[in-house]
């Protein structure tokens, strides 16, 4: 693969690691969702989709289990 | 020092401090140095600077509370080498027992007790510093500390 | 990716041209020599069609054969087999690219692609193959494996502001930063389109104003931060041009009879921009004085006395030293004691003597671990508990050494001023305008200056809002039990930019950092031993994207000006080959000329460097560049051919090639061998083959 990939999948998973830990797993579920929208930048540069919305998804995707996971005690 | 026992430890710091780093500091990313006007090299200078005047005033320590942020490893305070023997001779005037070489944690913990209450000093030192430079009025205080 | 081989057929100067490079890891250079005319370039242009396609090449650019005569259609095709490592294996490709194009016409047709992967079981077709060529060789990387020397050089003249873009351009591609821009903005836009969507559920008024003052925000931030990114490439167009028109001021003063007065006053600039160079070494020397021992040692005096003290009780109490076992181990090799006893193991009393001192070594060895820390901090300590304080001294020594040079600079500028004055006096048209033109673009760049410093602090307010209007943001929604999901949702969005804006910084300024580091030590090994080196200290690229020199005393010099035509070039190449292999890219490295104007020691540096930094090198060379780094090629060069131009018959070649076909021959002699079809006119080839451009 080209450019410089684990160095730049590195970097963002030092920066979510150094985000709050909002809930228990929060960051974890950051760095899901970040290297998701990753593989999906990738993708849609040979394949145009509809990326927005996909990204959109991972999005709420974490909103979701921020949401479920806060005030049930973690 | 052989090894630098706080290497496994965070410099923790208020979060009201963060700021004050970014002005004081001459490594901050993509900024000319100056050390005129921003008299420390590294976030661990400036924050060892913040013990030594903690203790030089004897002010007793109190840990950080609310926000903080990690303003350096603690690897960072391998170098120089005499500093984290210093830090160990801090940890255990305080403690009174020498055993605590043995607890890296609760010696970080007097450090950053220590550095927490040193900053509102150091930074009333510098913020009223009016039309001199930074560098220049605080090596004054300092002269005027220690000679006191 | 590794290229195995290529070859043209009707691609201008090249017909039926087939090349080998080399893919040894030992000997990872291929040298294709070639004189001026003989198909370097369009070999170059040939290579970059074949692997990236018709958008590699300028549109007005015809690939058929000029033999061709006009309205006929000609044939282009290009073959090139290269391998790519995958994390199966090795995996080998056969890539085909042809068009037919009819001679004279105004605009080139599209050229067809196959891809193929060639497997043991026979080769199976590739579909889709311009993708699955991004993937093998992203087109944006392009001109950074495929250049030629003259280009390279654009990255260091010109107008500072496309130096810049150059530069950067070439740095993001490299490191893949399009994308996580791209990830950026659709994150962004996913946060408002849930700021929108909570806004429609909530209906409250006080959420519908924070939205919309977001929105606003979003939309200034990047308006601003464009309008900061155009001042500072103005500022930099403006420096530039403000240092040209202050040296033709210089040029225009030594013209005159004020020669004498400009050539003080030129003294008095230098010596003034040592002294503040001092200066800064001496703040720097004062300022350390607040981080060094003797501050420690006299601020924390009273702790280190107390934590002196406890250890002191523990020596006392035997525990300390912990150095007694190989004392003890040491004593037990002699005959007898430090007493003065016998410790001889067949004498009654030495025997019992000895399994004494073995028992208090047993004793020892019990002591634990933490004795022997407390051992070492005790043994530590005594640098910081013994000894004088002279924190004092050395204030004193630092603070006058510093207002001594404070002085001599501004007792500097105060005669720089004067010598202005007087020279403002003397009347001159080339001079008066001269200045007035330098005060002009001084005036212009304050005035810019001052414009960027605003924006800079809009931009930051802008964000520090945008910061407290998303939080405020979420507390409203958070409120509502509506709500709540979508303020968890912000939450998420709000985190996901930061880490991806984060990297983004990250990236620019610590990868900008490591190009900009390897290229100085490629650089400096370059320039190794040249004359220039005296005067040239470190190359390095800055923050906003200048590659830039400094000579000694940390003095800023302008590459296009203060530095020779071969340390420019070994410059653009030490960028080209960091920026390569600092991105982890394996690609070849394809440069068309890199040796022009260099000679002797830097030609050969240059060689030795650029084959160790690429993964496959591949050089173009006149016979000219090769004088001189024969022995260097013969150790690193896998492969060697020679093109000859059979149109150069009989002025520089020796031997009739038989046709006169526009086409190149190409023969399999090396950098330092020559036969019927290569061997050129100049006596004692190649050496001073006089090559006629």
């Amino acid at each position: 693969m080209a450019y410089k990939d684990e160095r730049v999948i590195s970097i963002l998973m030092e920066q979510a690691e150094a985000t709050e830990e909002r809930v228990l797993g929060y960051r974890d579920e950051l760095k899901h969702a970040v290297a998701d929208i990753i593989a999906l930048e990738r993708q849609n540069k040979f394949a145009k989709t509809n990326i927005a919305v996909k990204v959109g998804d991972i999005v709420s995707r974490v909103g979701t289990y921020l949401n479920k996971h806060t005030g049930t005690g973690s | 020092m052989a090894e630098n026992p706080f290497a496994g430890q965070d410099v923790t710091v208020s979060d009201n401090y963060r700021t004050h780093f970014e002005t004081y500091v001459q490594r901050r990313e993509g900024k000319g140095a100056r050390p005129e006007h921003q008299p420390f090299d590294r976030n661990v200078d400036f924050w060892f600077a913040a013990i030594c005047v903690a203790v030089r005033n004897g002010i007793k320590p109190s840990p950080p509370t609310g926000k903080t942020y990690k303003a350096a490893e603690g690897v960072a305070l391998g170098s120089p080498e005499w500093r984290p023997t210093a830090l160990t001779l801090l940890a255990i005037a305080e403690n009174g027992d020498a055993s605590i070489v043995d607890r890296p944690g609760e010696m970080m913990r007097i450090a950053n007790a220590y550095a927490h209450v040193g900053f509102p000093e150091l930074l009333e030192i510098l913020e009223s510093r009016g039309g001199d430079t930074a560098l220049d009025h605080l090596s004054e205080a300092i002269e005027a500390m220690l000679t006191k | 990716m590794r290229l195995i081989k290529a070859r043209f057929d009707g691609f201008r100067l090249l017909d039926g041209a087939e090349f080998n490079f080399s893919v040894d890891k030992k000997k990872n250079v291929t040298v294709i020599r070639a004189a001026n005319e003989s198909g370097k370039t369009t070999l170059l242009s040939a290579l970059q069609w074949a692997l990236f396609g018709d958008e590699a090449l300028p549109s007005t650019y015809t690939t058929i054969s000029m033999d061709i005569p006009e309205g006929m259609v000609g044939t282009t095709t290009a073959e090139v087999t290269y391998e790519v490592e995958t994390p199966k294996g090795t995996r080998r490709y056969r890539l085909v690219r042809s068009l037919s194009d009819r001679a004279g016409s105004s605009s080139r047709p599209k050229s067809s692609v196959a891809l193929e992967e060639i497997k043991p079981t026979g080769n199976d077709s590739v579909p889709n193959v311009e993708s699955y060529l991004g993937q093998h060789m992203p087109a944006d990387l392009r001109e950074v494996f495929f250049t030629d020397g003259d280009r390279a050089l654009s990255f260091i003249e010109g107008r500072r502001g496309d130096q810049q873009k150059r530069v950067r351009r070439a740095i993001e591609q490299l490191m893949g930063l399009p994308l996580l821009e791209a990830a950026l903005e659709h994150v962004k836009k996913a946060e408002r389109d849930i700021r929108a969507k909570a806004d429609n559920v909530s209906g409250s008024q006080q959420l519908s104003d924070v939205r919309a003052q977001l929105e606003a925000l979003d939309l200034a931030i990047p308006d601003n931060e464009a309008k900061l990114a155009a001042t500072t490439e103005e500022i930099a167009n403006l420096s530039d041009l403000y240092s040209r028109a202050d040296r033709t001021l210089q040029d225009a003063l030594k013209k005159g009879n004020r020669e004498e007065i400009a050539g003080d006053l030129q003294r008095i600039e230098k010596q003034r921009a040592a002294s503040e160079a001092r200066k800064r070494t001496a703040d720097l020397d004062q300022s350390r004085l607040l981080s060094g021992i003797d501050f420690a040692k006299g601020m924390m005096g009273e702790k280190l006395k107390a934590a002196g003290k406890v250890l002191d009780q523990l020596r006392k109490k035997g525990q300390i030293p912990n150095s007694t076992i190989p004392v003890l181990e040491e004593r037990l090799t002699h005959a007898d004691c430090i007493c003065g006893e016998s410790l001889d193991p067949n004498d009654r009393d030495g025997a019992r003597r000895r399994a004494h001192i073995l028992h208090l070594i047993e004793d020892s060895r019990a002591t634990d671990v933490l004795k022997s820390r407390i051992s070492t901090i005790y043994y530590e300590s005594r640098e910081l508990t013994n000894g004088k304080m002279a924190w004092h001294d050395q204030y004193v020594k630092a603070y006058s050494a510093r207002t001594r040079e404070q002085e001599t600079y501004e007792e500097l500028g105060r005669q720089a001023a004067e010598l202005e004055a007087r020279l403002s006096k003397i009347k001159d048209n080339d001079v008066q305008s001269a200045r007035e033109m330098r005060d002009t673009y001084l005036q212009q760049l304050t005035s810019k200056r001052e414009q960027a410093t605003r924006l800079d602090v809009t931009v930051r307010n802008l964000r520090q809002q945008r910061g407290e209007r998303a939080k405020e943001m979420e507390t409203l929604l958070a409120r509502e039990t509506k709500g709540r999901k979508f303020a968890a949702e912000l939450s998420a969005a709000g985190d996901l930019r930061k880490i991806v804006e984060q990297t983004l910084v990250t990236m620019k300024t610590r990868e900008v950092d490591a190009v900009s580091r390897h290229m100085n030590e490629l650089f400096l090994q370059m320039i190794g031993a040249d004359p220039d080196r005296a005067m040239i200290r470190r190359a390095a690229i800055t923050t906003d994207f200048n590659i830039i020199v400094y000579g000694r005393n940390e003095r800023l010099l302008d590459p296009s000006q203060d530095l020779n035509g071969a340390s420019r070039r070994a410059l653009t190449i030490a960028f080209i080959l960091a920026l390569t292999q600092v991105s982890g890219v394996e690609a070849p490295n394809v440069i068309d000329t890199p040796l022009g104007m260099m000679t002797g020691f830097v030609k050969r540096e240059v060689v030795k460097v650029a084959a160790s930094s690429s993964s496959q090198l591949i050089l173009l060379l006149t016979p000219d560049e090769i004088n001189g780094c024969e022995d260097i090629l013969d150790q690193v060069a896998g492969e060697v051919v020679t093109m000859t131009n059979p149109a150069h018959y009989p002025v520089m070649l020796k031997h009739d090639p038989g046709t006169s076909d526009a086409r190149v021959l190409i023969c399999k002699c090396d950098h330092v061998s020559s036969c019927e079809i290569c061997e050129r006119n100049t006596p004692s080839t190649p050496k001073q083959v006089g090559e006629a451009a």
